[in-house]
């Protein structure tokens, strides 16, 4: 039975994590800023999954789109381009993001 | 294993230093060190940190005079987030364990966990190795935990290293075992 948070979202609890969004980047995809997000760091990410990755030295949350040979970090908001990834060796997941908890309410 | 009781010995390199890196991206591959005692002395060191000759326990006032130009980071302990990822790295692996009895699990001085998994085998304990690092620590550094076997639990040295040939980091780990 679903019946607690952790049931739903949190499929491997050692592997998981919650991590604070903090850009708009993410917009289209239904991560607003502030929203917290379920990342599995156990999961594999593929083509189209959101992650959260390591570029530059920081951590983003992007989709990562996989086409042929180009490895794109794309964000869900026209008003960003895409990272393209030059040395896929390089790129580091660090998670795959499961879910988002968005508040609905003010506080 | 001809149904031999066998016990697999995971340790993790560096694990206060890993542990910092998961969440610190830009740690990888630069000296680090962790610093305990209220910022007294070394009590961790990334493989860079080991490069330019820091000791364990070094005193930390001596180390930041020396190093300082090397670029040495220096991380102030924070238990809170090596439990996590203690607790993080033991419940990915007991999985292995569970079938079985007699398993146990103490956090030693150092901060190495040291369990005893029965009934298990050579494949079982790589692949353990390569999960806890992967899920649990940073994935910065792939060999970020070692997974031992041996027949007894206080067997020779000689023979956990045979066991796992294909891990030539297991020296440290040899060393910690056998109490």
């Amino acid at each position: 039975m679903m019946s607690s948070l952790d049931d739903i979202a949190v499929a491997n609890p050692p592997a998981t994590y919650l991590v604070g969004s903090g850009g708009d980047s993410m917009i289209d995809a239904g991560i607003w800023p502030d929203d917290v997000i379920v990342v599995d760091r156990s999961k594999k990410a593929v083509n189209r999954s959101i992650v959260v990755a390591i570029h530059e030295g920081e951590f983003v949350c992007k989709r990562l789109v996989i086409a042929g040979d180009v490895v794109l970090l794309c964000p869900e908001n026209t008003r960003y381009s895409p990272i393209v990834i030059a040395d896929k060796e390089s790129l580091i997941i660090w998670g795959v993001c499961t879910y988002n908890l968005h508040r609905l309410c003010p506080v | 294993m001809n149904g031999r009781p066998a016990f697999i010995l995971l340790d993790a390199n560096n694990f206060y230093v890993s542990a910092e890196r998961v969440w610190r991206p830009e740690l990888a591959n630069k000296p680090v060190v962790v610093a305990g005692s209220r910022d007294g002395c070394v009590i961790a060191r990334s493989d860079e940190a080991k490069a330019l000759g820091i000791k364990m326990s070094a005193p930390l006032h001596l180390v930041r005079q020396q190093h300082w130009r090397s670029g040495l980071i220096i991380c102030s302990a924070n238990f809170p987030l090596y439990g996590g990822a203690s607790s993080r790295l033991m419940r990915t692996v007991a999985p292995v364990g569970s079938s079985g009895e007699g398993t146990g699990a103490r956090l030693d001085r150092s901060g190495y966990r040291r369990r005893d998994w029965p009934n298990t085998d050579p494949g079982e304990a790589r692949l353990l190795r390569g999960q806890a690092g992967a899920r649990t620590l940073s994935p910065m550094c792939n060999s970020h935990s070692i997974g031992g076997l041996a027949f007894t639990r206080r067997c020779s040295s000689n023979r956990v290293f045979r066991a796992f040939m294909f891990d030539t980091r297991l020296s440290r780990m040899i060393a910690n075992f056998g109490s």
